[in-house]
């Protein structure tokens, strides 16, 4: 299967072509409690999650929390 | 007391704390539990790639009596502003955001022109809007208008430590606001916070001041007793300054 390159918080990762967002982050060891993501710039729900295939050069943003005021 | 309303939520302190500068997340947790504040923020930051089980600070200040309150630091403008409301959103599945947008980090002063195109867009999302702003009683009552849930001036630069240097614009925006105002960012001292209580603000938002201090879990008892002492003077209401002496005791000889 042909694999596709993303950017995973700017880092660079292939995938194969039918990759849902979900596996990605499972397959990275990201927890998938208290983090939110988006592909592109915009937010994908966890619901979401399993339902969103990849795409070549996709930007990929997970955030999770950190001390500040 | 009167209690403290912001977006349909009631809190019995009044004062907020931040998460930052801690020397440990242990500590910071002493130090909010002992602050008894209901208002807690937390920053949002990319997982990190090499370490995505990084410890959860959220662990930390989870809580049935708190409500987080997710900042938007590090955004630039209102449109990354929106998106990492957004974020918080889905992250820490609340509603609250502190919308702070200060691109210049020299002095860390807030954008009022992005802040108030990003409010009128957030308040319209559904969100509950506490923006961080410059002590601009102006720009204040816009906010109000566009549908911030308080307005948050500052006493100083953040971190800084200086106190109440917006003093008199302060007292105009707590004199013309219908949204409860958060005195944020300058706080270094319990005077300065009992400071601003007793000018009527609606409550104050204290990170550095107790973060850094020698020993934080006291401090942040320091802190929550002069909030609660300041405004238990406002709502006593404090006596008149006057130029002249008026004597306080019978100024009638009884010697001759």
């Amino acid at each position: 299967m042909e694999s596709i390159k993303v950017l995973l918080n700017r880092q660079e990762i292939c995938v194969g072509g039918r990759a849902t967002l979900r596996e990605l982050l499972i397959s990275q060891s990201i927890p998938t409690e208290g983090i939110a993501v988006a592909v592109n710039n915009r937010i994908i729900k966890k619901e979401d999650w399993a339902e969103t295939f990849l795409a070549n050069n996709d930007k990929i943003t997970v955030v999770h929390a950190a001390c500040g005021g | 007391m009167s209690k403290l309303i912001i977006g349909g939520r009631e809190f019995n302190s009044r004062l907020f704390v931040g998460t930052g500068k801690f020397s440990s997340n242990d500590l910071m947790q002493q130090a909010i539990l002992a602050s008894e504040s209901e208002m807690v923020t937390v920053a949002m930051k990319r997982v990190d790639m090499e370490l995505p089980q990084d410890d959860d600070i959220l662990r930390h200040v989870r809580k049935d009596s708190i409500q987080l309150l997710p900042n938007t630091s590090g955004v630039r403008d209102a449109d990354e502003a929106i998106l990492a409301a957004q974020l918080a959103r889905e992250a820490f599945g609340t509603n609250f955001i502190k919308l702070e947008i200060h691109p210049d980090p020299k002095y860390l002063l807030p954008d009022p022109v992005e802040t108030l195109k990003a409010t009128e867009e957030l308040a319209k999302m559904g969100f509950v809007v506490l923006p961080y702003i410059q002590a601009d009683p102006v720009l204040c009552k816009r906010l109000e208008e566009a549908g911030a849930a308080t307005v948050m001036p500052l006493g100083a630069p953040i971190g800084s430590n200086k106190g109440l240097c917006t003093r008199d614009l302060l007292e105009i925006i707590i004199e013309q606001s219908n949204v409860p105002v958060v005195v944020d960012a300058g706080i270094g001292a319990p005077s300065h916070a009992a400071e601003a209580m007793e000018m009527g603000a609606d409550a104050v938002l204290v990170n550095t001041a107790i973060a850094v201090a020698g020993n934080p879990v006291e401090m942040a008892i320091a802190f929550k007793e002069a909030v609660i002492a300041g405004r238990r003077a406002f709502e006593a209401g404090l006596g008149a300054k006057t130029r002249h002496a008026i004597a306080s005791s019978p100024l009638t000889s009884f010697l001759d």
